[in-house]
This record gives structure tokens, C-alpha cells and sequence, in this order.
């Protein structure tokens, strides 16, 4: 017997083999310390298998399990249940839908609430009571603006059409020359002014009481009234 | 595959509580037996323990019947033991456990047999100290073996042998050898169960 044959008869020894040792092995194990040493090893290890229980859980341990595992476990709907659940809950989201479409198509539109006149200055220097809800402040923010960009448009046409006849009409193929026009000036520069300045009154005027308007509509911020009405 | 983890299986999955219990009655003992050799710590085998249980009730739905149980809750149990290390190696490192307990009378230098034992299992790697507790301690064949780590039955034969040889070769190294020409008076004649030989 040699160290490799002695090697498989300690493996098949370790696998629960005869204890008996096989024909030369007792000749080999004379000879070959290492073989000896494994050997006696072996039957240590043996014995100590035998002596070596298994470590036990805990007696409380089982249940511990179950009831951490039924409690982690969701309770599962029987077949029917399921194939319930899963026609039902389709068929009544369609339902909804459907019947939020129809009460959307069938709902009366909501009638078209006339806009507010402009009011005039007078009637909004009497009309002291301010818009209490907050949603009327957009409201009144825009008509506002609207108010200030009619007034404008409609002042500046006005004072564009008055000033239009100062300008000298220019009349035949040639244009007049520049000594002729500063020679004879149709008015005094003073008076040009003081022209266009009453002519752009109007503009200055509903500016100012749009502004008016826009403030007066705003809550009140803490200025007093001399800041309100610039 | 045996119809009666098959019925088992399928009243688990009925929701079956006393089924619940016979499973868990079924293999607790191994699961928590092969946890703490792994971990070598009864706390964390404990703590495991639950998990593998809670996963194998999870998963129970995706064994397949054509197999046998028990590998299958055995693999899990090594997968779960597998992650906890390498958890745990960021860790501190838990209190050394050298629990064990004597199966029967003990011998003079029994109990430091079994912690030279213990000790040289703690220095197998991991895949080696698997197969060597599925073997030895459980009994369990080589094929389950295989089936539960997902490995060749000739791979856990080799596993099986150096381990083997690492714990011969401590223990020789440590003089707990006895001498070949006098027949150790506690050694069994090769009792399979005794000598660690796989029940089934």
C-alpha cells in the first residue's frame, strides 16, 4: 500500500467505511508518519463527529416563525374572488369614465356673465366700498388694464388727429425748401408747445385716472391716501 | 420528491396553518443547525433562521414539485447564511461562539476535542464548511448536497475531501491523533449514523 491507496481508504473511512484497516495499511502506516498522523487524526475526527451534536434551536424558536411568517403573509383571495376582482374593477373605472364624460357633454355651459361697464371717475370716487373677495381683485386688475389701454388708445387718436393739421401740407413734385419753412414759421415755438401740451391733456388725464382706478382697486397696503391718489 | 412535501407545499399555499407549522416543525432543527455552524453565532443563526423561513413561504410558489424540498430550503438557508457574512464582515465582529453541546458521555479531553474541531470548521472557507456540515452533522447525501448549492456532485466531493484533509491536518498538527495501532476504546465499528455517514 502506498500514501495515495491509503488516502482513499481514510476517505471511505470518513464516509462511514469499516474501521478495519485494509491488507498492508498497517505495514504502510509503520513506514509513513504522515500517513500515521492522518490516520490517527481520522479516528479523532470520528470520535469527535460522534460526541458533536447538532446545536438545537431554541424551543420557542418554531413558533417565533410561524407567527412572524402569518404575519407577513397576506391573506390571498380565493380563485373566484380574484377573477371577480380582476372583471369587476375594469368594468367600473369604464363606468366612470363614462359617466363623467356623458354629465361633462350634458352639463349646461355656464352662461357668459356680461362684462362690466367702465365706470366713470365721479361714480368711482362715490363708490368707496372696496371688492372684499380676493378673487375679484384679479378681476377688477384686468379690467383695469383693459380700461387704461382703451382710454390711451383712445386719447392718443384723438390728440394724433388734433396736432395732424399743425404740419404743413406738402403739395407738387418738389418739396419746399428749408429756408422757406424757417423763414415764415407758422407758429411760435412757446406756442407749439403750449399745443401740444393742452393736446395731450386728455392723455395725461385718464392715465392718471386709470392709475387711480388700478390703486383704489388694490387692498389697502398701509400708505394713507395721499400716496393712493399720487 | 415525496407526495407528502407536495401536499404540504400546496396546503401551505392554501394558507393552511397547521401546515405552516409542520413545515417549519419540518426543517428548523437543520436550517437553524446549519446557520449557526456557518455564523458561528447563535444570536445571528437565530435571526436568519427567520429569514430563510419567511423567504422559503415567499418563494414557495416557485418550487418546482419535481424536486426535492429539502435542498431547496437547504440552498436558501446557504444563500441567506452566505449574505449575512458578508453583511456582518462590515461589521463589527460578533462575539466569538464556541457554544457546543456533548451528545453523550464525555471523554477526558472531549470537550477540547470538539473545539479543536470547532475551530479548524471556522477556518474552512465557506463552501467547504457547507458541505462538511450538510455531510457530517446532517447527514444529507451528496446529491442533495449538489442540488442545494447548485454545484456538480463531483465538485461537493472534492469540497468534501480537502475539507476533510484541513480538519485532519489541525487536529494532527494540534497532537489530537490517536496512535494507529491502538484502536480508540470510544470509536464506534462504523455505525453510519454514528460516523456521520448521511441518513437518506
Amino acid at each position: 500500500m502506498n500514501c495515495r491507496s491509503f488516502n482513499v481508504y481514510l476517505q471511505k473511512r470518513l464516509d462511514g467505511g469499516p474501521r478495519e484497516l485494509p491488507a498492508g495499511a498497517a505495514e504502510h502506516l509503520r513506514d509513513c508518519t504522515a500517513c500515521a498522523g492522518l490516520h490517527g487524526a481520522a479516528e479523532r475526527l470520528v470520535e469527535g463527529l460522534r460526541l458533536l451534536a447538532p446545536p438545537g434551536p431554541p424551543s420557542d424558536l418554531g413558533d417565533r416563525i410561524v407567527s412572524l411568517v402569518s404575519r407577513k403573509r397576506r391573506p390571498r383571495l380565493s380563485l373566484r374572488a380574484r377573477r371577480r376582482r380582476r372583471t369587476v374593477i375594469p368594468l367600473a373605472v369604464a363606468a366612470c369614465l363614462l359617466l363623467a364624460i356623458g354629465i361633462r357633454l350634458q352639463w349646461p355651459s355656464r352662461p357668459v356673465e356680461p362684462r362690466p361697464q367702465v365706470q366713470a371717475p365721479g361714480d368711482l370716487a362715490r363708490n368707496d366700498q372696496p371688492p372684499s373677495a380676493a378673487s375679484g381683485l384679479r378681476e377688477s386688475v384686468v379690467e383695469a388694464r383693459e380700461a387704461v389701454v382703451a382710454l390711451t388708445s383712445r386719447t392718443a387718436d384723438e390728440a394724433v388727429g388734433r396736432t395732424r393739421g399743425w404740419l404743413p401740407r406738402v403739395s407738387g413734385p418738389v418739396a419746399p425748401k428749408a429756408e422757406d419753412l424757417l423763414g415764415a414759421p407758422a407758429r411760435t415755438l412757446r406756442g407749439t408747445a403750449a399745443g401740444v401740451t393742452s393736446g395731450l391733456a386728455p392723455v395725461t388725464d385718464s392715465a392718471r385716472r386709470a392709475v387711480g382706478l388700478f390703486l383704489r382697486d388694490l387692498p389697502p397696503m398701509g400708505f394713507d391716501d395721499e400716496h393712493r391718489g399720487l | 420528491v415525496t407526495a407528502d412535501d407536495a401536499s404540504l407545499v400546496r396546503r401551505c399555499l392554501r394558507g393552511d396553518a397547521e401546515a405552516i407549522r409542520l413545515l417549519v416543525g419540518r426543517f428548523q432543527s437543520e436550517v437553524f443547525g446549519l446557520c449557526v455552524r456557518l455564523l458561528h453565532h447563535r444570536q445571528d443563526a437565530e435571526d436568519v433562521t427567520q429569514e430563510v423561513f419567511l423567504r422559503i413561504f415567499r418563494a414557495l410558489r416557485g418550487w418546482d414539485p419535481s424536486r426535492p424540498l429539502r435542498p431547496w430550503v437547504m440552498g436558501i438557508a446557504v444563500n441567506r447564511c452566505r449574505t449575512w457574512l458578508g453583511q456582518r464582515s462590515r461589521r463589527p465582529e460578533p462575539v466569538d461562539y464556541l457554544h457546543e453541546t456533548l451528545a453523550g458521555p464525555a471523554a477526558d479531553d472531549s470537550a477540547e476535542l470538539l473545539q479543536e474541531i470547532q475551530a479548524a470548521l471556522a477556518e474552512l472557507r465557506l463552501e467547504y464548511r457547507t458541505v462538511f456540515v450538510l455531510y457530517h452533522e446532517q447527514g444529507q447525501p451528496y446529491e442533495d448536497i449538489a442540488a442545494a448549492l447548485g454545484r456538480p456532485v463531483g465538485t461537493i466531493k472534492t469540497w468534501l475531501h480537502r475539507a476533510r484533509l484541513e480538519i485532519l491536518d489541525r487536529l494532527r498538527r494540534r497532537g489530537m491523533v490517536a496512535p494507529y495501532d491502538t484502536p480508540h476504546p470510544e470509536a464506534p465499528a462504523a455505525p453510519p449514523a454514528e460516523s456521520g455517514r448521511p441518513r437518506s
